[in-house]
């Protein structure tokens, strides 16, 4: 199984006072849905750059199966980056961009693409640059979900869609992840659409991984307790609460950490943590 | 596989490039015409023609200058550094063959409308192998190495400014138009060009000239000078400007 490892990473830009990356270590294993989320700058999209060597690293290692990424034509052929700006030529129509595309991959899925074209609506006939924002987006998805490369990393694949294409890019991920698993790799601030898809989350902070951890494991242990609030606070006391939300009589309260081995109350309700609420959280409390 | 098909379409964007030349040269050819007050005089006409060939080189290198989007297309879909040089430098090879191969059609036109001594090529070393076919032919490989050269000198020089931010490459462009005044201005100064005269005088630069561009001192001895030499020299010069553009195209980073 191939694997992606990042080791000891540090990026700094040139003229920057803080370096963007201090220590990052991250391993992304094969047929793996990660979701990467941070705050706006954290460096969602450079961490994703210098995988795909786009960019250097100022210190550290990009390792794809042990060897280095950087001009590394055997890895960089596995890893594709579907960056938010735009790299083809602008006045060329989305076919022609597909066919080149097409033949620069000897396995690039043209079945899919049309099946794509056809779900998205897309009119292949116009020129890239007439395109909306939402369509350009389109036309990136549909190239990232058909090349055959092991490794996808895709920053904010939903940028400018409206909610029903959204719908049609998480499906067809979905699907296209059954019939060919590979790893995908999304960067993107709507969290609550896409933890139903991801498998392992991973957010970054102040430089650095802050969280690596496989969905259910984070599911096992991040819970939402909610009724009322003297029945509440009975059910869950000793336990460290996170965050708590309080409307007249009605309590909720958010923790991460094993259940507790007393009896449940029936006025009371347990349900997973809501992904969205765990990040804010850990991001405010980093943030502190 | 992914180089060819980088290279081929890297060629047809370059074809537009020969449309635009082309549509110049015609422009050109009739302002030449057109501007006299009086009949047509069909020296303006010959004397425009033999610009000719240098519009086509020109929009030639104006294509192969316009790189960093073939190098992020590239990149985008994992094609190393080392194989976008190499898809680089087949698009210069086969550009400055089709150039080439146009204006050898041009040059032999003028060659005709204004004899041998009409280019500074001819002038020098066309007759050297006592037969017209070798002649054109070696001319032919002179202006194709030529023409190539200048292509990849120009390509290092847009690749090494594009490792640059905004604020650097200003600094660049500035230092180089600095220096070029004042190396005109020194220039301008007759001590100066005196003394690189006198210079010039005292070492034994008909060795150089002969070694290099295959010129002779003595022209009634040799009437014609050797083109191989020039076309050796510009060999040299080529694998080293390509290695010189390896080592910048190696250090290029996609700008976010």
């Amino acid at each position: 199984m191939s694997k992606i490892e990042i080791k000891h990473l540090k990026k700094r830009f040139k003229f920057s006072k803080e370096p963007l990356f201090t220590d990052i270590n991250i391993t992304f294993e094969e047929n793996q849905i990660y979701g990467l989320f941070g705050e706006n700058g954290a460096g969602k999209s450079t961490l994703m750059s210098l995988i795909a060597d786009y960019n250097f690293v100022t210190a550290g290692e990009v390792l794809y199966d042990g060897e280095p990424v950087h001009d590394n034509s055997k890895a960089l052929q596995n890893i594709y980056y579907m960056s938010q700006n735009n790299m083809y030529n602008k006045n060329d129509k989305v076919k022609k961009i597909f066919d080149f595309v097409s033949k620069l991959y000897v396995d690039y899925d043209v079945e899919l693409q049309n099946r794509l074209v056809k779900k998205f609506r897309l009119d292949e006939s116009q020129k890239f640059n007439k395109l909306s924002t939402g369509y350009k987006s389109i036309v990136r998805i549909i190239i990232s979900l058909c090349v055959p490369c092991k490794f996808i990393f895709m920053d904010e694949p939903t940028l400018g869609l409206d909610a029903r294409n959204r719908e049609v890019f998480y499906t067809s991920l979905i699907e296209t992840y059954s019939e060919n698993p590979r790893t995908f790799v999304l960067s993107t601030h709507i969290i609550e659409e896409i933890d139903q898809i991801i498998n392992h989350f991973i957010l970054l902070q102040d430089g650095e991984i802050k969280m690596d951890s496989s969905i259910d494991d984070i599911s096992e242990k991040s819970y939402s307790i909610s009724g009322p609030s003297e029945d509440v606070d009975k059910y869950i006391q000793g336990i460290n609460v996170l965050d708590s939300d309080q409307l007249g009589r009605y309590k909720t309260v958010h923790f991460m950490d094993e259940l507790p081995n007393r009896e449940k109350p029936e006025s009371v309700d347990i349900e997973k943590m809501k992904l969205q609420k765990l990040l804010i959280y850990v991001m405010e409390k980093e943030g502190k | 596989m992914r180089t060819k098909e980088l290279v081929k379409m890297y060629v047809k964007e370059f074809l537009p490039f020969l449309e635009y030349a082309l549509i110049v040269s015609v422009v050109l050819l009739l302002f030449s015409v057109l501007e006299s007050e009086q009949k047509f005089r069909l020296n303006d006409f010959q004397n425009q023609f033999i610009s000719i060939p240098y519009i086509f080189d020109f929009f030639a290198l104006l294509c192969v200058s316009m790189n960093h989007n073939r190098f992020k297309l590239a990149i985008q879909h994992g094609i190393d550094r080392k194989d976008f040089w190499k898809a680089k430098l087949m698009l210069m090879a086969k550009a400055s063959l089709v150039v080439n191969v146009i204006n050898l059609v041009f040059v032999l036109i003028i060659m005709k409308m204004h004899g041998m001594n009409s280019l500074a090529y001819t002038s020098t070393y066309f007759g050297f192998f006592h037969s017209y076919f070798i002649d054109v032919i070696f001319m032919f490989i002179t202006d194709y190495i030529a023409l190539l050269l200048l292509m990849v000198c120009v390509n290092c020089f847009g690749t090494f400014a594009s490792l640059f931010n905004r604020y650097g490459k200003i600094c660049f462009y500035l230092i180089l138009a600095a220096m070029y005044f004042f190396v005109g201005s020194i220039l301008a100064k007759y001590s100066v060009v005196a003394s690189f005269t006198h210079f010039l005088g005292r070492i034994h630069t008909e060795v150089f000239l002969n070694l290099v561009f295959g010129l002779y001192e003595n022209q009634k001895l040799h009437p014609y000078s050797n083109p191989i030499h020039i076309i050796i020299s510009m060999l040299i010069m080529l694998a080293i400007a390509a290695a010189f553009n390896l080592l910048f195209t190696k250090l290029v980073q996609v700008k976010r």
